[in-house]
């Protein structure tokens, strides 16, 4: 390697850089005009677009791929969400397909030859695992139905998955026991939508970024979990010296550095918080009377809901709308009730939610909270808030997601360039595959649900299934999922693509208990040995990613496409072969009452392949499409499912799904489209995708002259909802001291299965520390770098003590993330839930730390 | 041989200090900075120090607000050709390098 080499190359990236700041760089320009270095050696990099594997921004890569193998990932200069640009953990995407343990063969606990719920995992052939899967899928819905077998899946499926698997649960197998693990990051954010809105996922896009006045962070540490559209804020931040960024959180974090305005608040208080803004918008006379009159109605909330906790539980059996059955047998009303109500109504519930009182019980200083609600409340300043597992993993989740739209509303900042509302995700398809596919227990496509009997004849048309196929009742949500698998309720339970033993709440009590239960069977696909593989009964090698061909929807509603770059390693199959090839071992008749059946006895004697897949619309494209679409991109190009089916197996499935959508305001573009854009967001009508809904010139579902329409809603009005603050179920007292925050830190994605193999990111944070303030430390005799113990009600974990990290957390309470599987913070979490929607609250629970 | 830029956020009044504290690690280089903070910096191998590793630690200096990648050269595992921006312009190099 010569000396010029370097030098020249050190050149070319400090003027790719330079350009990106605005800059000239002296020393480029005596540079320029060299000829550019030769490469070492003339192997060829084979470059393709693919949407990161990490988290909901939905940045797109290219990937460079030499000799079968993906070497290298660098920001996609086509791309507008990134603009070319990479976060540092996107640096490093090519290595988390190649982990050392990755998962190749199919592996079964035997014993004496034979499957045994305490033997050892042992190598077995594809053929004998869906053998023993079959045997015992079979056995359970012969003897109990198909309320006894499951599956959780994921926001990391591809939208290809999702649907195949949302068809083989409630059409084939005839359950709603289908959840996702977005259970656990989007669900609040789902409801809210629905509530407010009628209408899921967000009005606006990040194209709000470049338009808006200000930002607020409620319960989001963007700059470590978001980068990218950080970086975009920063941007905006120091462009124009009268933008405001402010901060909320129950703990300082690395998002605090840009803040003008810093807030640390009482864990639960946001419910406060946010009622006094909308006080504030009212008695300061900044309502937008206009906009209300014509686009709001209002309603009043039913608070007696509970905390999703077990039935049984002290705090559920008197809460009267907490939905459980009552001693009659029927549900206690629904958690999500509300009667109408009026501004005047609305006005006088907020207005006890005063700046002094509010200050008190949040903690945050009056003139920082006043300065946010001035904010809101000045016409003139455009605002985005966002948000992400602050407010909806969270026992009032989605109220705290109706309460945001409360604040937007009332002073008309939403669906306009610069100013809205916007729930971010932390899952590459959160949005894509488990809300729009509807991969819930409750939903199907487009936003339509199981309960409602149009809905269900609308999804059986399209998948030519006779009327009755799809069960009209909820399915088991995550939550309720390990409750089943530890009351043997469930039998057969199949995950895929999560990692809920590691990721899931209250582990000790509930998660662990219930997959070791000898009544269940439950099967694992992955790609790597997760927790959760090692404590299933069958574990399936997965391929991931680019492996695959597959498609992603990111959080502003666009869906971006991907091909097939490589093979995955020994035996793994996509989960998409995984789930149209086990469908292949179910006749009809054996999984189908003889009376449905005979709605349609064509269907007899033909298996759920058939059925599902190999209904002429699926199968409809020839394999050699798979060809004709992608020649632009690679010569010769196939996929691995089109080898082993014989058509496009991908196109097939799209084009049946976006039958849900088109006319009906998710509208995707023609599969093709989606192989040559750097996605495109919904709803895309004439091929002009739409970047603010729900307004006219935008929004091509809005007339002209109508202004605002929230078109999710049969009168085209958003609601406005009045709600209380209320405590979390659990607090810390005098025995559980201190309040537990978890999440995440830059480095590690989610439960760390792919980061912590990437040697240089694991180097980096190889373990989960507990964040504790240092008066919290010396209170306890302990320092930092000591081993401590954190227990709660549930379980205890041992870590070591940082109290001058990156997080800071305020005095009694520690912030413990949760990537690390030798420091399961997951066994002390409380399996408290938000009642309407389901999910989490991972956030607050009552511990204590001691020497360890 | 491994070498990366980055375009950091900084505050322009923190500008010293952050770059005294990128400039301590070894194989970091400060090369200017525009007026609303946008600091190019370069990272490269270095005596006791991958480039790779410098590159997580550099968005822990608290100067740092932000940080993006905008051109990347890395030697491939199987000693193979070296991997840059410039080295697929026929599939659009980065936007930086173009501009």
């Amino acid at each position: 390697m010569s000396i010029n080499r370097r030098d020249f190359i050190k050149t070319q990236a400090i003027a790719a850089a330079a350009a990106t700041a605005g800059i000239s760089v002296p020393a480029i320009a005596a540079k320029k005009g060299e000829a550019p270095a030769p490469a070492e050696n003339g192997s060829v990099v084979r470059w393709d677009k693919a949407p990161c594997r990490f988290c909901g921004t939905g940045c797109s890569v290219l990937v460079g791929v030499q000799n079968g193998r993906v070497v290298a990932t660098q920001g996609d200069p086509d791309a507008a969400v990134n603009r070319g640009l990479n976060c540092i953990k996107g640096y490093f995407l090519s290595k988390i397909m190649y982990g050392e343990d990755r998962l190749t063969r199919p592996l079964l606990r035997m014993k004496d030859g034979k499957y045994s719920k305490d033997g050892e995992f042992t190598p077995i052939s594809w053929n004998q695992a869906f053998d023993i899967m079959a045997e015992k899928w079979k056995a359970s819905l012969k003897a109990e139905g198909p309320g006894s077998i499951a599956m959780f899946g994921s926001g990391q499926w591809t939208i290809f998955e999702g649907y195949a698997a949302s068809k083989l649960m409630k059409a084939g197998f005839r359950s709603n026991n289908l959840d996702p693990n977005a259970r656990h990051c989007m669900a609040s954010a789902v409801t809210g939508f629905m509530r407010t809105f009628g209408m899921d996922e967000p009005m606006g896009c990040y194209d709000d970024i470049e338009q808006s006045d200000a930002f607020v962070l409620w319960g989001s540490n963007m700059a470590e979990m978001h980068p990218i559209l950080w970086t975009r804020i920063t941007d905006r931040r120091l462009t124009k010296t009268d933008v405001q960024v402010h901060v909320l959180s129950t703990f300082e974090h690395r998002s605090f550095e840009l803040a003008d305005n810093g807030m640390i608040f009482v864990p639960n208080t946001d419910l406060a918080i946010l009622n006094y803004i909308c006080n504030h918008i009212i008695q300061s006379g900044k309502v937008n009377q206009e906009f209300i009159k014509k686009n709001v109605n209002f309603k009043i909330g039913e608070t007696d809901i509970g905390y999703g906790l077990r039935p049984a539980h002290a705090l559920e059996k008197d809460a009267k709308f907490n939905g459980y059955p009552g001693a009659d047998g029927k549900p206690k009303n629904n958690p999500s009730d509300a009667r109408p109500s009026s501004f005047e109504e609305f006005k006088k519930f907020v207005s006890e939610y005063t700046l002094e009182k509010v200050s008190k019980l949040s903690g945050v200083p009056a003139e920082r909270l006043k300065k946010l609600a001035e904010l809101y409340a000045d016409p003139n300043k455009k605002v985005v808030s966002f948000w992400t597992m602050g407010f909806n993993q969270h026992t009032r989740g989605t109220w705290v997601n109706n309460m945001i739209y409360n604040v937007h509303l009332l002073v008309g900042k939403i669906s306009t360039p610069g100013s809205g509302p916007f729930s971010l995700t932390g899952q590459p398809s959160a949005c894509g595959t488990a809300r729009e596919v509807g991969t819930f227990a409750h939903r199907l496509p487009a936003d339509m649900l199981v309960t409602n009997p149009e809905h269900r004849k609308h999804a059986e048309e399209i998948w030519q299934l006779p009327e009755g196929t799809i069960p009209d009742k909820i399915g088991l949500h995550a939550v309720a999922q390990s409750r089943a698998l530890k009351d043997s309720k469930l039998k057969c339970y199949w995950t895929s693509t999560t990692n809920n033993m590691q990721a899931g709440p209250n582990v000790n009590q509930e998660i662990y208990p219930g997959w070791r239960n000898p009544a269940a069977f439950v099967v694992v696909s992955d790609v790597y040995p997760t927790v959760s593989a090692l404590a299933a009964d069958l574990i399936l090698p997965a391929a991931m990613w680019t492996e695959k061909e597959g498609a992603f929807g990111n959080a502003e509603r666009r869906t971006q496409v991907w091909r097939q770059q490589v093979k995955a390693p020994g035996e793994a199959k996509s989960d998409l072969w995984q789930f149209m090839e086990f469908s292949k071992r179910f006749k009809v008749e054996e999984v189908w009452p003889a009376e449905l059946l005979a709605k349609k006895p064509e269907y007899k004697g033909k298996t759920l392949f058939d059925v599902l897949y190999a209904n002429k619309v699926v199968n409809k494209f020839p394999k050699s499409d798979v060809q004709k679409v992608n020649e632009h991109a690679i010569k010769g190009y196939t996929n691995d499912e089109a080898e082993v089916f014989g058509f496009y197996v991908q196109k097939g499935l799209f084009e049946e799904y976006a039958q849900f959508g088109r006319g009906h305001g998710h509208d995707l573009a023609p599969f093709d489209v989606y192989h040559k854009a750097r996605g495109l967001r919904w709803p895309v009508v004439d091929g002009k995708e739409t970047l603010w809904r729900y307004r006219e010139g935008y929004d091509p579902y809005v007339k002209a002259g109508e202004g605002v329409k929230f078109y999710g809603h049969k009168d085209g009005k958003a609601v406005i909802f009045a709600l209380p603050y209320q405590d979390p179920p659990e607090k810390p007292d005098a025995e559980f001291d201190m309040w537990l925050c978890t999440g995440r830190v830059l480095e590690h994605w989610h439960t760390g299965s792919m980061t912590r193999r990437v040697p240089e990111l694991h180097k980096a944070v190889p373990e989960a520390q507990i964040f504790m303030h240092p008066d919290d430390a010396k209170k306890r005799g302990l320092q930092r770098g000591m081993v401590v113990k954190v227990l709660s009600r549930r379980g205890e974990m041992v870590g070591r003590i940082e109290t001058k990290g990156r997080n800071k957390p305020p005095v009694g309470l520690i912030f413990v993330p949760f990537f690390d599987e030798s420091k399961l913070v997951n066994k002390l979490t409380l399996d408290a839930t938000c009642p309407i929607s389901k999910q989490t609250d991972f956030k607050k629970c009552a511990v204590k730390v001691v020497r360890a | 041989m491994n070498i990366v830029s980055l375009v950091l956020r900084i505050k322009p009044e923190t500008r010293a200090e952050a770059e005294a504290a990128l400039c301590a690690f070894p194989g970091v280089e400060c090369h200017g900075m525009s007026e609303d903070g946008k600091l190019v910096v370069t990272v490269e191998d270095a005596e006791g120090a991958a480039m790779s590793d410098t590159l997580i630690a550099l968005h822990r200096v608290p100067q740092v607000l932000a940080a993006t990648l905008a051109y990347e050269h890395t030697n491939v595992p199987s000693g193979d050709a070296p991997l840059s921006n410039q080295a697929q312009a026929a599939h659009s190099p980065c936007e930086e390098a173009q501009s």
